[in-house]
């Protein structure tokens, strides 16, 4: 007793902890005090020695200034709200904020201008002037922009280019840096110098054909070697002051950059970021971010946020889903896409930001003789503006004028050339979707139709799921793969694409607040609403567009494929048992793998291994693929049902109708059998209905059955709960009506409802 | 009929059935007794080959049953099995267990076969359960029924596996009922079974089964009345016996007498007989015995059913009775002995062996 | 077997415990013949004697003989069904002073 006590007792003071330090936060932003540096008693943080200081001294005279020797320290003091701000070089803590946004951010004001510099000892002028000369070249070049981003704009540390030294160098130089300034210069994971300065050191040197020896050392070691001559250049993000100026050389600016002053995020004055909204794409750390699965969103975003918390969907649609269901808090999609959601639901969704740019393309196996050709078409468009005019139709609001070209017939294509096999993923609108009649539209249909008439080719479209598109290249199952399919440097080693066909953007889609509307509760007014919310799904979901028909094809598909792998895997069921029950060790050996392996095998890697490597070249119906699937995974089961149900049946039953003379066979169907499979029967069953349930996932093998039919309804529909609900129900009709023959052969063994029966029928 | 020759079963290394020979004739009924682990299931159902036997040979009607090209169904057609766990079949009612086999296998048609299991039942006394399924019945009544089951083949010979071993105490008579009368029909039957009265009554002749052999045979009356060998006389009276072979030498009376005591115990023994036996063991061995005789092989059985005790002493030498001795050592003993033992024979056997039997 | 010896005077109380048989009854002949010198009267009390054989009777025997040579008396004493039983098989109970 006294231990529950106890208990209760610290799980009580635990959530008043939790409640109150909440609380607490709130009370400290909320207060609407407005953060001003200058306000007397603030507390300022500078580096010493460092120009920040300077500047600090000279610009707040009022505050508390407090000074650091680390920058790390300066950094974990603004962290742990010790001081309220540190001054210093913009790029140097814009890397710090990047890594720790959830507590840093810089505020927006310029402090003071900075001059980042190079150091040179007083005597060599001459190096100087080539030193100018060479930064003048970078920064036209557009080197100095390259490196700006790759260095000063990313969260992640990337690696200085492996940049080719002089071979026959003319000179050597002795360059002094610090190293314990990411991102222009630190000790990357192999303690080696890496960052910003370090290659701008190494062009330098190529640029100047000399050897090139680093050394490094603290500032103040920095400074009185480069007075005394000791180094000859200084590249460690040298600010430019006037102390210095007089006892050194200063090259031109090489960096853009000014001071800075690092603040809690708390303390961030600006309204727009309270309560965690988003509005750029630095805002998405630590949040849930919906992405689609087989896209590049992800990796793109990466390189301008860390600590994102990624949520996959199989489509977007999905995605969107979560996103007004308030499940993520915002998704990344391609900006037409994006546009198009929000011109679906005005009320609820909005764009936050765009940022990057995103090229796609059609995806072709390695060296396919289409790369050229498909290319020059798409880049003829692009030159004579098609391109830009179909992007317009597509794209615009008039749902009219979205009708495919027949480009076949305009170009009297016969398809003499070939069959274009071209795999996409229709889960874009207005790139790529299911249309009203169910077939394949979008932007990216119109281009691809243009492509194969210009080419005189038949176009075969395959409609797949968007993780399949690389494996649908890898198998050889076809030609094309695409679908809003971001050109990326991964997918490039593996597969060639066509010529961009669409430049686009990522963008963050996000719900609008909410304005909450008063209403009085009505019961009536409710069921009122809901009944006709009910009868608006009904229509959308089955009567318009004659979807209904689309849900009786996928329907006949999942019945097909479940009753003939039902009996297949029974069939087979039985030399599987033979096998497990043998008596030979090796026999049974492979009884027991067969059974193990298929059971241990989720069926849809199972489906997938056998669709896109198994029967990869083999031009096979994905229908026949899956129903061998499903029955070897059936088989497995029934295998062992019937040994259990088989061992089950008392061996007296065995030698009682031995000893009456029936051989093994008649004692195996008559007496055995009809026990065991009345034992096995609520199993098999259960097992059956599972596997009616498990033809839900055929969509990844490219088959449209009852699942995918809801799918792409709801992709039309926009709409969840009523396609999803009435899915589930058709499943369910199925199941009780195809297991009733189960329930019926159960009744046939029942030897008590069977006497019951004939008992009646006597009467 | 049946003749089974140096009939041979081995089960885990050990010979169950070590040389079993057996001549039955027609209409014969044998009873097969014996203790438990003797191999008399196993024998019955080497017959119908339910068990395949090592070595041997079996003829049935004139045909060896254990050559490769005999058709064991048919031979299994012409014998009946009843079980010790009936093995009714489940799934179908009691009229189609009966009916089944003659439909299926003696190409019987339905009605026929249906009205022949109607006969039956009532043979056996259940007709009223034609329709009811074997698990809705008692142990005594489905044991009736695979009787009838049996016979619905019109078989020639019925083998009986220990029937009435699986039932309560209340329902063993009236199978017992039923097999009796099948026994006034000249059916051959061969049982085996625990049911002692019942066998007696019954057969036509025991078999003894032990030792892995037939061990002792017999006319059933003779058998129960008379038997011969010793086993089968221990196993027909019940007695149990307790065997020591003893040396004057390191003879321990107290260890001796402790096991003695415990043995007799079990026997159901009261303490004033084990006191008594307790007593001739003392006298006769340490005053009667030893001071003569150094070595000897003593034999103690008890009957639990007659509480009767009886003392088998064997030992080489002279042919002469201690108990006449007329040494005054032993004079109190002797006395003792003889007002406490209702027998005490003496009897010299062959090779200058004694054997002295005394009954309390 | 335990013996405990109580004298007093010219009498001797025997109280004999247990089995009196071959392993014990030489013990308790030494025991007795260690007591006996100058007893008229020899008191053997058998209430906790459950059992005696002929090795036994023979110390009885010897003890009542010992008493006779000396003109004394033996008694035995509160013997259970089983001795009784013993005595009268060898006729030890016409010989012996049974209370």
């Amino acid at each position: 007793m006294k231990t529950q006590f106890q208990c209760i007792v610290l799980f009580l003071a635990l959530t008043a902890a939790l409640f109150s330090g909440c609380g607490k936060k709130s009370a400290e932003t909320g207060k609407g005090a407005k953060f001003d540096l200058s306000k007397p008693g603030m507390r300022i943080g500078v580096p010493e020695g460092a120009a920040a200081m300077t500047v600090g001294e000279k610009k707040y005279p009022k505050a508390k200034l407090v000074y650091f020797n680390s920058l790390g320290d300066g950094y974990l003091a603004v962290r742990s709200k010790k001081i309220d701000a540190f001054l210093f070089d913009r790029n140097s803590m814009m890397y710090v904020t990047l890594t720790d946004p959830g507590h840093l951010a810089l505020l927006d004001e310029k402090i003071a201008d900075e001059s980042i510099v190079i150091g040179m000892p007083k005597k060599h002028k001459k190096l100087c002037g080539e030193v100018n000369a060479f930064i003048k070249q970078y920064r036209e070049d557009g080197t100095y922009d390259a490196m700006f981003k790759r260095w000063c704009q990313s969260a992640a540390l990337p690696a200085v280019p492996d940049i080719p030294q002089p071979v026959k160098p003319t000179r050597k130089l002795i360059v002094g840096t610090e190293g314990l300034n990411p991102p222009m210069n630190f000790f990357d994971s192999q303690r080696k110098l890496s960052g910003f300065d370090i290659e701008f050191t190494r062009r330098l040197a190529l640029y100047l054909n000399a050897e090139i020896e680093l050394k490094n050392m603290t500032y103040p070691a920095l400074l009185s070697s480069l007075e005394t001559g000791k180094i000859d250049l200084l590249i460690a993000n040298l600010n430019a002051t006037t102390e210095r100026g007089e006892n050194v050389l200063f090259s031109d600016s090489y960096v853009d950059s000014s001071i800075a002053a690092l603040i809690h995020k708390d303390n961030c004055s600006s309204a727009k970021n309270t309560n965690g909204m988003i509005q750029k794409v630095t805002d998405l750390s630590g949040k849930q971010v919906g992405v689609f699965v087989g896209g590049n969103l992800n990796t793109l975003t990466n390189q301008f946020v860390s600590g994102v918390d990624y949520v996959y969907f199989n489509d977007n649609h999905s995605a969107v889903q979560a996103l007004i269901a308030n499940k993520v808090k915002a998704v990344l999609l391609d900006e037409p896409i994006a546009k198009n959601f929000v011109s679906r639901n005005p009320d609820t969704l909005k764009i936050a930001d765009i940022f990057v740019e995103d090229n796609y393309g059609f995806a072709l196996p390695k060296n396919s003789k289409l790369r050229d050709a498909a290319s020059a078409v798409v880049k003829k468009m692009h030159a004579t503006g098609e391109l830009a005019q179909l992007k317009t139709v597509w794209c615009g609001s008039d749902p009219t004028k979205k009708i495919l070209t027949d480009w076949a017939k305009k170009f009297g294509s016969t398809g003499k050339n070939g069959v274009l096999r071209a795999a996409l993923a229709p889960y874009s609108e207005p790139l790529c979707y299911i249309g009203s009649d169910g077939s394949q539209t979008g932007y990216e249909i119109d281009v691809l139709n243009r492509i194969a008439a210009e080419l005189d080719m038949k176009l075969d479209l395959i409609s797949i799921v968007g993780g399949a598109r690389m494996e649908m290249i890898a198998s050889g199952k076809a030609d094309l793969s695409g679908g809003s399919m971001s050109i990326t440097k991964e997918r490039m080693e593996k597969v060639d694409f066509v010529h961009p066909h669409y430049k686009g953007g990522v963008t963050i889609l996000v719900r609008k607040e909410q304005v909450s509307s008063a209403q009085t509760f009505s019961f009536q007014k409710f069921v009122k609403k809901a009944v006709a919310d009910l009868k608006t799904s009904f229509m959308r979901t089955f009567v318009r567009e004659s979807r209904w028909r689309l849900v009786l094809d996928g329907l006949l598909i999942t019945v097909a494929i479940t009753i003939a792998a039902t009996v297949s895997g029974t069939i087979l069921a039985f030399p599987v048992w033979f096998l497990r029950t043998a008596k030979n060790k090796f026999v049974q050996f492979c009884g027991k793998a067969f059974i193990y392996l298929l059971q241990g095998t989720p069926i849809l890697v199972l489906l997938m291994v056998l669709y896109y490597l198994v029967f990869a070249s083999m031009d096979i119906s994905a229908v026949l693929v899956a129903i061998i699937g499903f029955s070897l995974n059936f088989a497995a089961y029934a295998g062992e049902m019937l040994r259990t149900g088989i061992d089950s049946v008392p061996r007296g039953q065995r030698e009682a109708a031995l000893a009456l003379g029936f051989n093994r066979f008649q004692t195996f169907t008559k007496v055995v059998l009809p026990q065991a499979l009345r034992q096995i029967l609520p199993v098999y069953r259960g097992e059956f209905i599972n596997m009616l349930k498990s033809t839900s996932i055929v969509g990844y093998i490219a088959i449209q059955d009852l699942t995918k039919a809801s799918d792409i309804i709801r992709s039309r529909t926009y709409e969840a709960f009523f396609p999803l609900i009435a899915t589930a129900l058709i499943y369910f009709a199925t199941a009780w009506f195809l297991a009733g023959f189960l329930v019926w052969l159960d009744n046939r063994l029942d030897p008590a409802k069977r006497r019951s029966k004939k008992m009646e029928s006597e009467k | 009929m049946i003749e089974v020759r140096n009939l041979k079963k081995i089960y885990n290394g050990n010979a169950v059935l070590k040389d079993v020979n057996a001549v039955i004739e027609k209409g014969e009924v044998i009873s097969i007794i014996g203790p438990s682990g003797t191999g008399k299931s196993t024998f019955l159902r080497c017959l119908n080959l339910l068990e395949q036997p090592d070595g041997g040979e079996i003829w049935i009607d004139g045909k060896n049953i254990l050559d490769a090209r005999t058709d064991i169904t048919a031979v299994r057609r012409k014998m009946g099995m009843v079980f010790q766990s009936f093995n009714l079949f489940g799934h179908l009612t009691v009229l189609e267990n009966i009916a089944m086999a003659p439909i299926s296998l003696l190409k019987k048609n339905r009605s026929e076969a249906e009205s022949q299991a109607m006969t039956l039942l009532k043979l056996v006394g259940l007709e009223g359960k034609a329709n009811a399924l074997p698990q809705e019945l008692s142990g005594g009544q489905q044991q009736r029924i695979a009787i009838a089951r049996a016979l619905a083949m019109e078989p020639e010979i019925i083998l009986f596996d220990e029937p009435t071993s699986a039932l309560d105490p209340t329902m063993v008579n009236e199978v017992l009922s039923v097999m009796r009368n099948l026994a006034k029909t000249g059916i051959t039957m061969i049982i085996v079974t625990h049911e002692m009265r019942f066998a007696r009554d019954v057969s036509t002749r025991i078999f003894y089964m032990d030792e892995g052999i037939v061990y002792e045979s017999g006319p059933a009356k003779e058998l129960f009345e008379n038997p011969a060998k010793p086993k089968t006389k221990a196993f027909l009276r019940r007695i149990d016996m307790l065997n020591f072979n003893l040396d004057r030498a390191d003879f321990d009376l107290y260890n001796f007498q402790s096991q003695v005591v415990a043995f007799a115990e079990k026997q159901m023994l009261d303490s004033k007989q084990i006191k008594a036996l307790y007593s001739v063991l003392e006298e006769l061995l340490v005053n009667v015995i030893f001071p003569e005789i150094s070595r000897i092989d003593l034999e103690i059985g008890i009957s639990e059913e007659t509480k009767t005790t009886e003392l088998c002493l064997q030992w080489q030498g002279n042919a002469e009775n201690p108990l006449d001795s007329d040494s005054v050592s032993g004079e109190l003993a002797r006395m003792i002995i003889k007002k406490r033992s209702k027998t005490m024979t003496f009897t010299p056997l062959a090779d200058n062996k004694n054997q002295l039997l005394i009954t309390l | 077997m335990k013996v405990i010896f109580n004298r007093q005077d010219s009498t001797l109380t025997v109280v004999i415990s247990g089995n009196i048989d071959t392993v014990t009854a030489p013990e308790l002949d030494s025991q007795l013949q260690e007591n006996l010198t100058g007893i008229k009267d020899l008191i053997l009390d058998f209430t906790a004697v459950d059992y005696i054989s002929s090795a036994g009777l023979r110390v009885v025997l010897m003890a009542n003989q010992q008493m006779e040579d000396v003109d004394g008396n033996m008694t035995v004493e509160n013997v259970n069904e089983d001795v009784r039983d013993v005595f009268e098989m060898t006729g030890f109970d016409s010989l012996l002073n049974l209370k």
